[in-house]
């Protein structure tokens, strides 16, 4: 009988210390599981996922292309340390104002940051282009961008409609 | 005997109790180191590996990426400038491939070559709308202290092995191909000064699109064809290296495919990369 309940109790801690272990692992492996434990349901997306999803369910003039997140960092002024994951998409350098950023501070804290930073970067943009492709000023004035728990979410396209959609 | 074997249930309880307080503590422990060892090392290593989704860098470039990143946050522009880093004591070849020692300066098709390339640890010193005169004459390169200055005042700051230098696009408007070819003269002086120890080299406008040049002036591939004679004509002056980039990119027809450029001037990255490895291969 005692063989049973100890047997029955190394069970029970064997299964937290399993739980805990596998919470644990996801959560530094995958932005999405971590985003999912921490964030209540529908809140934020993975960035990652929904700057493909803009992408490639928006129609662009431009050919938009990740960016190493050396170049992202230094458009938007941001070190690795401000941001948790980031996919930014940029187009040619001069034909548009078309581009994604999908970027997840690192706790809530970190989010204004994050806010500030996609925001002057537009600004930095309208100073490119009301100059020398000044139509690209109809997409720079009315931008999408989005804050969902942690994660902030822009994108400069002709369909602000499709882009709020994905987003969600 | 028999009495001494059998614990009373309270005991019985109690050794249960112990045992397991006993694992719930060990399970407790067992986690907790976990998520401290987590904290401190693999979830360091996962912010930039999140970061860094484009396939075609390299883990060394991930860290080298995070030391180049300016601490000054205040900064604004347009002026687009990314820091080599050249502090690695690599081999030569690897240093040559990554551009750590060269600096580009140009306009907005240089600033797409900035984006697409895949050198981080190039520096680019240009802007959109850049061109000859406004280089020296205007403030649209963001310095290393966050403030905006001229391309002298940017190569004041650091000295390189390689300087690339393209402009003309935005000049083939200018009615007087004599004032490009003094403008650019100055520059060139300019640059060779700043950075008595690199190697300059001026490269050609790149053609425009089919489609473009079908628009008329000033975008015509004549006309950039007359340009990129004056710029051959000014590096023969300055005795720097003139590069004829656009022969690597264009069409039989001396064209640039129109898949390369949705505008029919700035192009996509496939071009940009064969931009880069034209210089790879040829400097």
């Amino acid at each position: 009988m005692m063989l049973k309940k100890m047997t029955a109790a190394l069970l029970a801690a064997a299964t937290m210390l399993s739980v805990g272990l596998v919470s644990c692992g996801d959560s530094s492996s995958s932005s999405g599981s971590s985003t999912s434990d921490s964030q209540s349901a529908g809140e934020a997306k993975d960035v990652s996922a929904v700057a493909d999803e803009l992408k490639n369910g928006i129609e662009f003039k431009d050919s938009l292309n990740e960016i190493d997140p050396a170049v992202s960092e230094k458009l938007y002024k941001l070190t690795a340390d401000d941001y948790k994951s980031a996919k930014i998409y940029i187009g040619s350098g001069g034909a548009t104002a078309e581009e994604i950023a999908c970027i997840e501070a690192k706790d809530a804290d970190g989010v204004s940051k994050i806010e500030d930073a996609v925001k002057n970067r537009i600004e930095d943009l309208k100073t490119t282009f009301k100059d020398y492709v000044p139509e690209e000023m109809d997409k720079l004035n009315d931008p999408v961008i989005v804050i969902k728990g942690n994660s902030v979410y822009m994108c400069l396209s002709n369909d602000n409609a499709k882009a709020k959609e994905i987003i969600g | 005997m028999a009495e001494q074997k059998t614990p009373s249930p309270a005991a019985r309880a109690r050794n249960q109790q112990n045992v397991i307080s006993l694992f719930c503590m060990l399970a407790g422990v067992a986690v907790f180191a976990w998520m401290i060892m987590t904290a401190t090392g693999l979830k360091k290593t996962d912010s930039s590996v999140t970061a860094l989704s484009d396939e075609s860098s390299s883990a060394v470039e991930v860290q080298k990426s995070d030391d180049s990143v300016p601490k000054d946050e205040n900064s604004s522009g347009t002026g687009e400038q990314l820091f080599g880093d050249d502090s690695s004591e690599e081999d030569p070849n690897k240093k040559t491939s990554d551009f750590s020692d060269a600096c580009f300066i140009g306009d907005s098709r240089t600033v797409g070559l900035s984006y697409n390339s895949g050198k981080p640890l190039a520096t680019f010193y240009c802007a959109t709308g850049l061109n000859v005169s406004s280089a020296l004459d205007e403030n649209n390169i963001e310095l290393d202290n966050g403030s905006m200055g001229n391309v002298k005042d940017a190569l004041a700051q650091k000295q390189f092995k390689r300087i690339y230098i393209m402009f003309g696009i935005n000049e083939v408007g200018w009615p007087y191909i004599d004032s490009f070819k003094e403008e650019y003269k100055e520059l060139i002086e300019a640059v060779k000064t700043a950075q008595p120890d690199a190697t300059v080299y001026v490269q050609s406008i790149i053609p425009v699109t089919a489609s473009k040049d079908a628009e008329g002036m000033p975008f015509t591939n004549e006309n950039i064809a007359t340009f990129n004679q004056a710029i051959q004509e000014v590096c023969t002056s300055c005795g720097v290296t003139y590069l004829d980039v656009g022969a690597a990119l264009v069409d039989e027809n001396g064209c640039l495919p129109e898949d390369a450029a949705s505008d029919g001037i700035h192009m996509v990255k496939e071009y940009l990369v064969k931009w880069i490895e034209f210089l790879e291969q040829n400097t």
